[in-house]
């Protein structure tokens, strides 16, 4: 029953997950306009960790439903995978 | 650090991977200020509009579904202990599981149909609920936090301290926390500096801290490459002392060939708010120093104004009075 649940929700997360909205470089005038189709490829998961831990500042033991271990690999390959999309290697 | 170039430039930066920290942050919070500020949740959705379910609220949910279940979970493993049978446990424990799920589910709907009607994510519950600040324009409204509308009157910018009241006409927004956007693109804000670029063209990696003193900011801006400022004139408001400075970029600079298209003077305290020099108009930053606490007032258009956004800036400004 616990799995079923946390399940429901996760994948309703995910399926609204792709349509983002655009970068206003008017306001942010720092911020990569592509950072928003960069997201929207990433993974189901991907997408849900970068999102949660880097753009609303959740830590990785508030992403439930998934081990702390489990967290940290998809943040890691979501954020190279960014680094990658949006041009920037890492050092 | 580690450079790159970014998609559709030919200008290759030093980009450094912390930097993407910092980009998503700011459209986190460009993302919640969408959802605080949308009037109607059942609108046709655009391209530039935010997602139709935010992703905080919908992670809310499921956190609220899986932090109830995980409780009866645990609960129905540790009741038996103090029942009597193991098959009367079982029985128990699974129709307190399947209850409190039902419930939790329940629960769950019901928040998730009211994020579809317009709730706002926590942060930013008072921007999405206009009366919760009380009558706007009234003496002691906060001019930075609330409504995205800021409607006339008198406004109060409380973070340095010492208040400055300011009167706004009708036209005006909010703009992220830091100040007011108007006609024109026409921005006054009430940044607190976290550094100053030393290079306001290449500025992406050349944020250098700035000290507290009114001193300290002026020289910052002074020294900095990429633009140019003018002398600081004194300049006093309601008793209390300062400069002001006009940075301007360089006569036939192309900025589009800086980082990001575009120069940048200032990171703000927290880390997400740049201010840059746009095209249309120079940027006046006014310098005070409110009994030892910097307070900064800068203006500026990104768009060329026309007489009526110019006279109506200038009159927002020669409002403001301190104390």
């Amino acid at each position: 029953m616990f799995a079923a649940g946390r399940n429901w929700a996760r994948d309703r997360f995910r399926r609204q997950a792709p349509r983002l909205p655009a970068v206003r470089t008017t306001e942010i005038p720092w911020v990569e306009p592509g950072l928003a189709g960069a997201l929207e490829r990433l993974s189901g998961r991907q997408r849900e960790v970068v999102m949660l831990v880097h753009c609303f500042e959740w830590t990785l033991a508030e992403v439930l439903g998934m081990s702390k271990g489990s967290v940290q690999v998809h943040e890691r390959r979501g954020m190279a995978r960014l680094r990658r999309d949006l041009g920037c290697s890492d050092g | 650090m580690s450079g790159g170039v970014w998609p559709g430039s030919d200008v290759i930066w030093g980009a450094p991977m912390a930097d993407l920290h910092d980009q998503l942050r700011a459209y986190g919070r460009q993302i919640e200020r969408d959802l605080a500020d949308r009037p109607q949740p059942t609108e046709t959705p655009t391209d530039s509009g935010p997602p139709a379910r935010p992703p905080r609220p919908r992670h809310r949910t499921w956190l609220l579904v899986a932090a109830v279940t995980a409780t009866v979970a645990v609960t129905a493993a540790v009741l038996p202990t103090a029942l009597r049978s193991e098959e009367e446990n079982m029985r128990k424990g699974s129709g307190a599981v399947l209850g409190l799920c039902l419930l939790a589910a329940a629960c769950s709907s019901t928040q998730d149909t009211a994020s579809t009607t317009g709730s706002a994510p926590p942060r930013t519950s008072a921007a999405a609920t206009p009366s919760a600040t009380g009558p706007t324009g009234s003496a002691g409204t906060s001019l930075l936090d609330g409504p995205d509308a800021v409607e006339p009157g008198s406004y109060v910018v409380d973070k340095f301290g010492t208040p400055i009241q300011v009167t706004m006409p009708s036209g005006w927004h909010r703009l992220g926390g830091v100040g007011v956007k108007g006609p024109d693109e026409a921005v006054l804000t009430f940044p607190e500096f976290g550094s100053v670029y030393t290079d306001s063209c290449n500025w992406i990696d050349s944020g250098a801290p700035v000290g507290p003193t009114v001193d300290d900011l002026v020289q910052a801006l002074r020294a900095q490459q990429g633009s140019q400022t003018t002398d600081p004139q004194p300049l006093t408001v309601d008793g209390f002392a300062g400069y002001e400075l006009v940075v301007s970029k360089p006569d036939g600079s192309d900025f589009t060939k800086c980082y990001g298209g575009q120069r940048s003077v200032w990171k703000d305290a927290d880390g997400a708010i740049t201010d840059f020099l746009g095209s249309a108009t120079p940027l006046t930053v006014r310098v005070l120093d409110l009994a030892g606490r910097r307070a900064v007032i800068a203006f500026m258009s990104y768009q060329p104004m026309s007489a009526s956004t110019e006279a109506e800036l200038s009159a927002i400004v020669d409002s403001i009075r301190i104390g």
